[in-house]
């Protein structure tokens, strides 16, 4: 454990160098509050030792700084004192001390006090490991659940997270967006005809070139089965149906040249910009409307759906 | 406990080095009457004696802290503690002089 021990009794402060080294600790001793001070915001300490009565900074008002800053890990505090008035005790206690040892110093007190600090100590490290640990694989976690393993893109759970801030921004800072709904053609038959590793090879290839196709403040979801959802932020709806149509074209190129998958795949597309007053989710509506005008009007197309107030 | 011998020297010269300027301070505030100074630096003095096992000075101490509310002489006290002082004082120089170099 390294040891920080400050004391304005220079002799003190050798006798304590000296035993706490030989308990196998490394000790580092300074002569007053001010200096502890600095040394724990350099180099940290497991243990801190600490005089309260010392010139300047005092023993609790250093253990005070100590616990109200966050950059510092948490080092067991033992206060060296020759009050032995049971109030300041708790008033130590209370300002975030751990334990205390009266002077003159009983070295087996002192002794035995590194023991607990050493395995408090420990069950403070490993308890901070496991969270950092939690905090990671959360944050994992949360990576996963909001990206489709199959294609990259951001899945429906991500999309019902960023619309309503997309939105709030358009009401707040009237920032326009426009929304674009893809479906593969003929998928369901692509599936029957071609086996369904073959489809996810073909939903693989949509999600990547989305992923490479996506241009700075756009973005791209897996919506559905076979349905790609895009939002284009500030962009007029000629610009973003114009977006949506190079999409398309990628997509079919894309398809026929990859010599994985045994047919090309088309898109259709519906494409739909935001109006005053309009939530997300109508808008969202709009642009299955114009897609599934698309479709009906024979596939492998984009229909725009015009607002009225262009 | 027990010190290595190169741990002990260490100690030996921190008291001999550390010490003198508390006992000067602490007899001119003896002689100057400076209760409140008094009772502070016999405290400290008291502590750090007691650390390294010098009980009689360390007790010689305590009572200089207390002498005020006591009625006992503060003077005399002082002078019993210059005396231990002067007795440690050659202690350590002789184990130091006595001790490998």
């Amino acid at each position: 454990m390294r040891v920080l021990v400050a004391d304005d009794d220079f002799l003190l402060l050798e006798v304590m160098r000296e035993l706490i080294n030989s308990f196998g600790h490394e000790c580092r001793t300074v002569g007053d509050g001010e200096s502890a001070w600095q040394h724990l915001l350099a180099d940290g300490a497991d243990i801190v030792i600490s005089d309260w009565l010392m010139p300047g900074l005092n023993g609790v008002q250093l253990c005070e700084r100590v616990r109200a800053n966050p950059a510092i890990e948490y080092p067991y505090f033992i206060l060296l004192t020759a009050r032995g008035e049971h109030s300041d005790v708790i008033t130590a206690m209370r300002a975030g001390v751990d334990d205390h040892l009266t002077k003159p110093l009983d070295l087996k007190g002192l002794q035995a006090r590194l023991i607990v600090a050493e395995r408090v100590r420990n069950l403070h490290r490993d308890m901070l490991q496991t969270r950092r640990q939690l905090e990671t694989a959360n944050l994992r976690l949360n990576e996963a659940a909001h990206r489709d393993a199959l294609t990259g893109l951001g899945n429906r759970l991500k999309l019902n997270d960023d619309l309503p801030g997309i939105h709030a921004r358009f009401l707040r800072e009237a920032h326009r967006f426009n929304i674009a709904l893809f479906d593969i053609d003929e998928f369901k038959s692509y599936n029957d005809t071609y086996g369904h590793q073959k489809g996810d090879a073909v939903l693989a290839e949509v999600g990547k070139v989305f992923g490479e196709q996506l241009r700075q403040g756009d973005l791209a979801y897996r919506y559905g089965g076979e349905e790609f959802l895009l939002i284009m932020p500030n962009r007029s709806i000629e610009q973003a149906a114009r977006g949506a149509e190079r999409f398309r074209e990628c997509v079919a190129r894309a398809t026929a040249e990859n010599p994985q998958l045994p047919a090309p795949a088309t898109l259709s597309a519906g494409v739909a910009g935001i109006r005053e007053g309009e939530t997300a989710e109508s808008v969202v509506g709009r642009a299955d409307q114009a897609l599934y005008r698309a479709k009906r009007s024979g596939r492998n197309r984009l229909m725009v759906d015009i607002p009225e107030h262009a | 406990m027990q010190f290595s011998a190169a741990a002990y020297r260490r100690i030996c010269r921190e008291f001999l080095s550390s010490t003198p300027g508390l006992i000067a301070e602490l007899d001119s505030a003896v002689r100057n009457n400076h209760q409140d100074k008094v009772a502070s630096l016999a405290h400290q003095l008291k502590g750090s004696m007691g650390t390294i096992g010098a009980v009689v000075l360390s007790d010689l101490a305590h009572r200089l802290g207390g002498a005020r509310t006591q009625g006992i002489s503060s003077q005399e006290l002082m002078g019993e503690i210059l005396r231990e002082y002067a007795r440690l004082q050659e202690f350590f120089e002789s184990e130091l002089a006595g001790g490998p170099a």
